[in-house]
């Protein structure tokens, strides 16, 4: 777990601005990392990734095709390249075999291998108009997309194709329908690709199906340039945000439909993040705020002024609103019933879930191939076991019937998912873990099915 | 004093609550009004005596809802202004303010076949800023023709959107890189309209006066209504144009001044045009609606937005 001064969420911004975030329940700390009196509008931050898994390693892209990898330790910026490489802004940055792997807009995506002499370098062209680029955490495989160039994947190793994906049928007019691959984003614990669309769709694609090109499942959001995309800690849920400054999240399940609607924003969702042991969604937006939304209540937590346009956001993955986990842990065992009170009803609810959430990410991770976990998260999934075992004292053997019952569903579910990927998703999970998120549900699938009526 | 005037707008409210007929209810209630009024005066008089000042009345805009991007000026937002200040120093405009180029506008219609209020519009306008022309776009898109636009040199272009008749809209694009403001327009007077002739119009470059955009998006917008005029003004023509921002309008308004013999007061005489304009997007990017990154906009959310009468964005 990070220390309670570290910050937990880094900001980039579209005047060079280098932000940490420091998120708890009770306080939010923003501060420059780069120091302001150097910033300009001329190099401004166009992508945030991390370099390695401990997440120590932070890299940085600017315009003008530059890179600067700033150390979350040391907190200072180790380095400052120039990774000067075909034509326009980078569009996508990340770490791969400890070289650093960079695209940009003409569609030249390059490994800098800066231990080997500059002709073994791999460099590959990917198509033009590129607008995003994605690397897969832990595999060879990144993802590219633009403007009439549509989503591919290519194995870093080889520099090869292994899947591009085919666009959809013409319309009803036999008119071919536009392309513009804006955001692209790999599905947690399956080989599935969603893409979003600034011609208003969200589309997953499933690589592993080699005789279907074309989508698994297509989502249209009709009149909305959609502008970014980011997954969620439950898989079936991805987050897209809009060029004028609107978020939905779109339910993967079934065929597929966007559910909730996140209010609040004046401009541009640039960015969006969601942490996995919280249901919160946070993003930045050109309109110079950054905003914490609840995922089920769909309330507007947290607004900060935070004076540049904002463009990127990175969160840690063992982000969490408790910043000294570990003191308050302790209380827990020694006070047990007092602490409770401390919660608002509302955040124990969702600490309850959340709980829930992280015991189901705990048996995906078991089955995913995500070998290198550090020795400090199993130290907290050590500490979330003895925490249940707490309540389950507390509440007596009813609750722990509740639990085991429904450990038994998982892994029904994941067999399920295995047997058929495509089934209707609506069944008894959702009811038990989230009440809110399905009575919404229901109420949004009335509305729709008058829209559709209407349209008709 | 005051008790005795008390005294008696209590005796007439009693009188009022007693009365029995209509008529009889409405003579006493115009005593009753008239008491009142006295009673009021004579405690205002009395204030005054004891040396109290008269209070402010309380407005919609002092008494505004507190805006996040409005800094105080103080040691603890001093890294916040400095970033706000580095940020401005550096956009778009910042060419502009350094005096690096000299504006040229382009102004064009939304039709190819503008009503004769709008043209008479343009035509104001190009009396305006300086270094302006009109054009007639016979239909050529405007997307694809920015290219051409800056190819030509032009540092900004309007766009008259008019519909019934009369002007309503106006979109106003920075070039070559943005941003892109679209403004609805009201209440349009032309010069004709305000009986002024073109002849008192010189064409000396005038005074740009921007008045009370206090919000980062109001320092933005100001910024960018100033660079559609020459960074140095001819004072020799004593003209002005003002950008007032009241609640969120922006009214312009034109004006010859001339100082008295003290040098004190001014004596202003309007020339025209006379409009109000109100922000409804900014767009990052010169003018593309479809697929543009907006900074700010309203339209789809306006009762999202506009929760107060006293919630202001300028």
């Amino acid at each position: 777990m990070t220390l309670a001064d570290d910050y937990n969420i880094y900001i980039g911004s579209s005047t060079g601005a280098f932000k940490g975030v420091n998120l708890s329940k009770d306080k939010c700390i923003i501060k420059n990392i780069q120091n302001v009196k150097y910033i300009t509008n001329k190099a401004s931050v166009l992508a945030l990734n991390w370099g390695n898994v401990e997440e120590s390693e932070l890299l940085i892209a600017y315009s003008g095709q530059k890179i600067k990898i700033y150390d979350t330790d040391f907190k200072n910026f180790n380095t400052n390249t120039d990774v000067s490489f075909g034509e326009g802004d980078i569009v996508g940055v990340s770490r791969y075999d400890e070289c650093i792997l960079t695209a940009v807009k003409s569609g030249d995506v390059k490994l800098w291998r800066y231990k080997t002499e500059p002709d073994q370098w791999t460099n590959f062209n990917v198509g033009p108009q590129l607008e995003c680029m994605k690397h897969n955490k832990h595999s060879n495989i990144i993802a590219t997309g633009g403007k009439e160039n549509d989503l591919k994947l290519w194995d870093l190793n080889t520099t090869k194709n292994i899947f591009s994906a085919k666009n959809v049928k013409p319309d009803e007019f036999d008119l071919r329908r536009p392309v513009w691959v804006n955001g692209i984003s790999f599905l947690p614990n399956s080989d599935k690709v969603a893409v979003c669309s600034k011609q208003g769709y969200v589309r997953v694609y499933d690589p592993k199906i080699t005789t279907q090109r074309r989508p698994v499942l297509k989502v249209d959001i009709p009149d909305v340039a959609l502008s970014c995309i980011t997954t969620t800690n439950q898989s079936h849920y991805v987050i897209v945000g809009s060029t004028t400054g609107d978020m939905m999240a779109v339910d993967l399940r079934g065929k597929g439909k966007p559910c909730y609607k996140y209010k609040g924003f004046a401009g541009c969702v640039k960015d969006i993040a969601c942490p996995l042991n919280e249901n919160l969604i946070l993003s930045v937006s050109l309109d110079r705020h950054f905003r914490v939304h609840d995922f089920h209540s769909k309330k507007l937590l947290r607004k900060d002024y935070m004076q540049s346009r904002l463009t990127s956001i990175l969160v840690r993955s063992d982000f969490s609103l408790e910043n000294e986990t570990k003191k308050e842990e302790q209380e827990h065992s020694e006070e047990k019933g007092d602490s409770d009170e401390k919660y608002d009803p509302e955040h124990f609810e969702m600490n309850q879930v959340t709980r829930e959430n992280y015991a189901e990410s705990k048996t995906n991770k078991n089955t995913s191939d995500y070998d290198d976990e550090s020795d400090i998260e199993i130290v907290d999934e050590i500490d979330n076991d003895e925490d249940k075992q707490d309540e389950s004292e507390e509440d007596g053997e009813e609750e722990g019937e509740e639990e085991a019952s429904e450990n038994e569903y998982y892994t029904e579910t994941d067999e399920d998912e295995k047997e058929n990927e495509e089934d209707d998703g609506e069944s008894d999970e959702g009811d038990e873990m989230f009440p809110l998120a399905n009575s919404n549900k229901r109420k949004l699938s009335s509305s729709d099915a008058g829209k559709n009526k209407k349209s008709k | 004093m005051s008790e005795i005037t008390e005294a008696k707008v209590e005796r007439l409210a009693e009188k009022v609550s007693i009365a029995h007929t209509v008529h009889r209810k409405r003579v006493v209630m115009k005593d009753l009004l008239k008491a009142k009024k006295k009673n009021k005066k004579v405690a205002r008089q009395l204030r005054r005596k004891c040396g109290e000042k008269p209070q402010v009345p309380k407005t919609l805009e002092n008494t505004r809802e507190p805006d996040a991007t409005v800094l105080d000026d103080n040691d603890e937002n001093a890294e916040r202004l400095e970033e706000v200040n580095r940020d401005l120093d550096t956009d778009e405009f910042c060419s502009y303010f350094n005096c690096e180029y000299e504006p040229k506008v382009l102004i064009t219609y939304s039709t190819s076949m503008p009503s004769r209020k709008t043209r008479r519009f343009v035509k104001d306008l190009t009396h305006i800023i300086p270094n302006s022309m009109q054009f007639l776009r016979n239909g050529a898109a405007i997307k694809k023709n920015v290219s051409k636009v800056v190819a030509n040199g032009f540092s900004d272009m309007i766009i008259i959107n008019e519909d019934q008749k009369k002007p309503n809209g106006m979109i106003i694009s920075h070039l070559p890189e943005g941003p892109t403001a679209y403004f609805r327009l009201s209440s349009v007077k032309t010069t004709k309209e305000l009986n002024m002739k073109y002849d008192e119009i010189t064409s000396h470059r005038p005074e740009v006066i921007l008045n009370n955009f206090s919000t980062r998006l109001g320092n933005g917008v100001a910024r960018m209504l100033g660079a559609l005029f020459h960074y140095s003004p001819e004072f020799k023509g004593r003209r002005a144009v003002t950008f007032h921002n009241q609640r969120d309008f922006i009214f312009f308004r034109h004006h010859r001044y001339q100082f008295d013999k003290q040098g004190k007061r001014a004596a202003l005489m309007e020339l025209g045009p006379r409009f109000t304009i109100r922000l409804q997007s900014l767009q990052k990017g010169t003018f593309d609606s479809k697929f543009g990154d907006f900074e700010w906009i309203i339209a789809g959310r306006r009762h999202e937005m506009e929760t107060s009468r006293r919630r202001f964005f300028l």
